[in-house]
């Protein structure tokens, strides 16, 4: 990651010089400067470029000139073609990354996950929403401006309801993330307009976030999460009160995603977090993959950000770690492409009474008699319902009964165009 | 008709005020029962309910006394929000908050065994909550009493409640309800913690009456709000509250409030401001540093021309009313040890170590420390300060009990307060503090009227901080291989990020003379400032575990991350790595480091005390303990550095630390 930081930080710096100097047009100065700063440290560039390399940082600088380069902005019909410019360089990504991806497909939560999972934009970013907000401020200081962004912006976001089955959106919104600039200088000429009129609504709001941070305090330490008496890291302390946060009102930066993925699956907010977004396949062409279950003890382990309810602490069994579940447990299932055929679902386990297997329940279930030894109880889930997104595994083990978990295996087959990926 | 018109709001003012008092003692009723209502008799008030009669009470509260009164006579708009702000705090004692827990029982037993037996032999309450068997209640004292450490006054001042507590119960036994009337059960102590909730809430207002005056009557209510959600208050009001804490604000806020009002001007005044302090003092015996305030007060006065005679006569009442205020202390103390004055803390005399203090650890560690839990402490002081570059001869004197408080709560022999949210043995300080908060609120009003540009400086810089710290994770290695993760484990990563390379925003500067000093990170700070090897509670007991968890607090550098064979968890040593650990005084120690040597074959590792060599141990293929012997010499107080050198690499399971007696 090292390597790349010099020149990522070099063509980072390009944009930013080139987007300031446009906002400063359009904006006093230090809003333009604060709303460059904003947008580069919000936009996903170092990030992204640890993992593909030069190219989000590159995409950035390239929008970040084309947006400094149309001074006037569009003002109507006449600028038509300066529009379309600015809609394929937004789009151009997208397009391109999708027309390589073996599979692609258009969902309502791609889009979701793109701006509000783990990895998304406006939650790595949430400054970024001031981008979004503030374009309604926008016509007055400049109509024309606001065309021009609206030229990138709805098609780079419209381009994110296509899913791919790479974790992609650094590069495919690089383009068209220096639109935002303008309506985050916007929100916050708004805010500072707000300060100098009402200053104390400005320390209302860190009022708020440092009650917030000690009840969130207290709680923890009400549940013991920290030692009664004793010394504990601010680090961990942290973390509690971000879960504690995440567990009552989902995470802030995922709203209202996670709200929405609760409606629809019944399960807790703070599980969207680390389930939108993942890619369980190691890559486009791996047809089968495995969640250890327990394996890993850290606060990163794979499977923890998809064990939900009714998952007990890690504990030993015959082949390493398991967890057990009494009664009922659920897992989530995030799935770009689950296949062109039947879904195969295999789950590791022992223990006593029965276990009911069953993705998105009622859609597909099995009922399987556990033994004392690890045995495999495998789900066909039909590929009619299997659609791209997070599914829900439900694990009940009726009457009284423990199943002890060891892995989860993931089977699907792939189509003729992820094959020849494949092959190649 | 105007007649009429005024009868009318005659009339519904009225209405309100009797609906308000029923709602109120409804309220009453249903947090001391633990859920019977007088509104609902036949049904149990769940908690959803229980917020509904809460809502209904605010509003008709507000109705009636600030959309009904009369202008002179309405609610202030800081008032009303002072009111608001009962209602979750209220919330949470009744569902939440605990009773008998900590310290709590120790104060209670003041109450039940005054108003039950008469006394203050605490032998039958001991033996109900199984504290007989304690070392220090085994033995009675000279009395023929058992010993306590904690004082008289919240449970002499809490005595209303319990009594309020034996009228209700006598009242439900003669309804035909069973009721436990022992004095130890939920009826007399939800009394009590309300009662104790009640001095707290007063308080509040109290605080904010003082801070009005100065402020102005928003931001007083900004500030006290800001310091009652945002300190160790809302903690010791509604959670645990049967301890000193509420009581203790109350008196001393009303000493403040006095003070400010005029008291000593009259001899009546000055009689009730050290009235208030003598009770302050029967409930925490450190609001006696208050005395300097009138003392220097009256000395003023003197100088500025009031008769010596009457400053005297002021001083003498002042006097008299502290000792009669402190006297049921005294005559506690008569009866448990047969003395009135002890002549050293009841706790021992190496209980307060007045040229030892821990002024960083008390103030920024984890173990409880003031500003690193809580840090609305830090405009507090930072607004002391304006205040008194302005106003040097009103609120310079102000530093005099805080600085002397906060000294001898860090010469306390538990600088962290014991169990405890924040540091809460800075209670009595809350009134300098709440008056060093609004005078802060107020300069950064002003500063951000006129310098605007910094809430944006401030929402960039919190952006950044957001999303560059997790890059700085994944650059570091410590935000794990899959992505995305949950916000917890972001929350973690992001934040030991922070902490590695800068420390722990709110332990600054602490953490970073910490990792100057021991040429560590920051980070180390956190774990390893106040983990004692042997001292007091919750100690290491010698024994430096390496690769168990929590090792954190021990390992500076050098090792490798923690392994397990077997049974047996270690980190391995390279070539050279430090661990930290904490004496409260030097000692001779022995040492045993038991190790294996991690490529095979024998080697030797040797153990350096700051940088001292103390000998070597050998090590061979299977796991071997070899012992040392570290000189008194070679030991500071606080954190020691324990260096171990190894030939070969090494797999280190364990130091083990044993006190020599000499």
């Amino acid at each position: 990651m090292t390597s790349v930081v010099v020149p990522v930080l070099t063509l980072a710096g390009i944009g930013a010089i080139a987007i300031e100097r446009r906002l400063a047009v359009t904006f006093k100065r230090p809003i333009s400067i604060f709303a460059t700063l904003g947008l580069l440290v919000s936009a996903p560039i170092l990030a992204g470029s640890a993992a593909t390399g030069l190219m989000p940082s590159t995409l950035f600088a390239a929008g970040a000139v084309a947006f400094a380069l149309l001074p006037t902005g569009i003002r109507g019909r006449r600028d038509i073609v300066r529009g379309l410019v600015v809609a394929i360089l937004a789009i151009g990504p997208t397009v391109f990354l999708v027309a390589r991806s073996p599979w692609r497909e258009a969902y309502p939560e791609a889009l979701l996950t793109a701006l509000f999972g783990g990895q998304g934009l406006l939650y790595g970013g949430p400054l970024l929403w001031a981008g979004f907000l503030g374009l309604r401020a926008l016509p007055r200081e400049d109509r024309a401006l606001r065309n021009l962004c609206l030229w990138a912006l709805v098609p780079g976001v419209a381009g994110l309801t296509i899913g791919t089955e790479d974790a992609d959106t650094a590069l495919r919104s690089a383009t068209w993330l220096p639109f935002l600039a303008p309506g985050l200088a916007a929100s916050l000429g708004s805010l500072e307009r707000l300060t100098t009129r009402r200053p104390a609504r400005v320390l209302v709001a860190l009022g708020l976030l440092l009650a917030g941070w000690n009840a969130l305090f207290m709680e923890q330490y009400r549940r013991l999460l920290i030692p009664n008496d004793n010394t504990a890291s601010f680090a961990h302390i942290t973390a509690n009160s971000a879960r504690l946060l995440s567990e009552a009102v989902g995470t802030p930066m995922a709203w209202p995603a996670n709200w929405i993925f609760t409606a629809r699956t019944g399960v807790a907010s703070g599980m969207w977090d680390g389930a939108a977004g993942r890619r369980l396949f190691v890559d486009a062409t791996a047809e089968a993959t495995t969640i250890e279950i327990g394996d890993d003890a850290s606060a990163f382990a794979p499977d923890l950000p998809l064990l939900g309810r009714g998952f007990g602490p890690r504990r030993t069994c015959e082949r390493g770690w398991c967890r057990d579940v009494y009664d009922t447990g659920t897992l989530l299932l995030p799935l770009q492409n689950p296949g062109a055929a039947d879904l195969i679902i295999r789950v590791s386990a022992r223990g006593e009474g029965v276990l009911r297997l069953s993705l998105d329940r009622p859609a597909a279930s099995v009922v399987h008699e556990l033994g004392a030894s690890i045995g495999t109880v495998p789900l066909r889930v039909a590929a009619r319902l299997v659609r791209p997104g997070i599914h829900v595994l439900t694990l009940e083990v009726p009457g009284g009964g423990k199943a002890t978990l060891d892995r989860i295996t993931i089977e699907r087959t792939l189509d003729a165009s992820s094959a020849t990926a494949r092959r190649r | 008709m105007i007649q009429e018109e005024t009868a009318a709001e005659r009339v519904s003012r009225l209405s309100l005020l009797v609906l308000c008092g029923v709602l109120a003692l409804d309220l009453t009723l249903v947090v001391v029962t633990g859920g019977m209502s007088i509104l609902t008799p036949g049904t149990r008030v769940t908690p959803a309910a229980f917020a509904i009669r809460e809502v209904l009470l605010a509003v008709v509260i507000l109705t009636r006394f600030r959309l009904l009164a009369p202008t002179s006579r309405r609610l202030s708009a800081g008032r009303a929000m002072l009111v608001l702000a009962v209602i979750p705090a209220l919330y949470h004692l009744h569902v939440t908050g605990r009773r008998i827990t900590g310290d709590a029982v120790y104060y209670y037993v003041f109450t039940r065994s005054m108003l039950r037996d008469a006394d203050v032999d605490f032998a039958n309450e001991y033996a109900h909550y199984d504290l007989m068997t304690r070392g220090d209640h085994v033995t009675p004292t000279n009395t023929g009493h058992r010993r306590t450490i904690y004082a008289i006054g919240p449970g002499l001042l809490w005595a209303p409640f319990f009594v309020a507590a034996d009228g209700l119960a006598a009242g439900m036994e003669a309804a035909g309800f069973d009721v436990d009337t022992s004095g130890y059960g939920p009826l007399h102590l939800n009394a009590v913690a309300l009662g104790s909730f009640a001095y707290g809430i007063a308080a509040l207002f109290v605080i904010h009456a003082f801070l009005r005056r100065h402020f102005g009557d928003r931001l007083a209510a900004g500030a006290t709000l800001l310091l009652w959600w945002a300190s160790f208050l809302p903690w010791y009001l509604s959670e645990q509250p049967l301890t000193s804490h509420a009581v203790s604000l109350l008196l001393v806020s009303a000493f403040f409030l006095l003070r400010q009002r005029g008291a000593l001007d009259s001899d009546g005044g000055s009689l009730a401001l050290g009235l208030a302090l003598g009770l302050a003092m029967c409930v925490r015996w450190q609001s006696g540093v208050y005395l300097l305030l009138p003392a220097v007060d009256l000395l003023l006065a003197w100088r500025d021309g009031t008769p010596f005679a009457r400053v005297a006569r002021r001083g003498g009442l002042i006097g008299v009313a502290v000792f009669i205020g402190a006297l049921p202390q005294m005559l506690a103390w008569k009866a448990i040890y047969d003395l009135y004055l002890l002549p050293y803390p009841p706790q021992g005399t190496d209980f307060v170590r007045p040229f030892r203090p821990y002024l960083l650890n008390t103030l920024f560690s984890s173990r409880h420390g003031l500003l690193s839990w809580t840090p609305v402490f830090w405009p507090c002081l930072v607004g002391l300060f304006m205040l008194t570059r302005r106003r040097p001869r009103t609120f310079g004197i102000l530093w005099a009990p805080l600085l002397i408080m906060t000294w001898v709560n860090a010469a306390t022999g538990d600088w962290w307060a014991g169990g405890s949210f924040s540091n809460r043995r800075f209670d009595t300080l809350l009134p300098v503090f709440a008056l060093g908060l609004a005078a802060f609120l107020e300069q950064a009003i002003s500063f951000l009227r006129r310098r605007p540009s910094t809430a944006l400086a401030a929402l960039v810089l919190g952006a950044g901080l957001w999303s560059l710290t997790w890059t700085r994770a994944q650059q570091r290695g410590d935000a794990g291989s899959v992505m995305p993760t949950r916000f917890e484990a972001r929350a973690l990563g992001s934040a030991q990020a922070l902490s590695n390379d800068i420390g722990f925003p709110t332990t600054w500067p602490a953490s970073w003379i910490f990792a100057a000093r021991y040429d560590a990170s920051p980070g180390a700070f956190d774990l390893a400032a106040g983990k004692y090897l042997f001292y007091r509670q919750n100690n290491l007991e010698g024994l430096a575990d390496i690769g168990e968890e929590g090792d954190g607090a021990l390992v500076l550098d050098g090792f490798s991350a923690p392994r397990r064979d077997g049974g047996t968890t270690y980190r391995a040593l390279e070539r050279e790595g430090r661990i930290l650990v904490t004496l409260d005084l030097p000692i001779t120690l022995g040492i045993a480091v038991r190790a294996r040597n991690g490529a095979g074959g024998a080697g030797r590792i040797e153990v350096q005390i700051n940088g001292h060599r103390v000998g070597e141990v050998g090590v061979q293929p299977a796991w071997s303990e070899g012992p040392l012997q570290a000189p008194l010499d070679l030991w500071k107080r606080g954190p020691n550095v324990v260096t171990l050198r190894a030939d070969h690499p090494a797999d280190i399971d364990r130091v083990t630390f044993e006190r020599i007696e000499r």
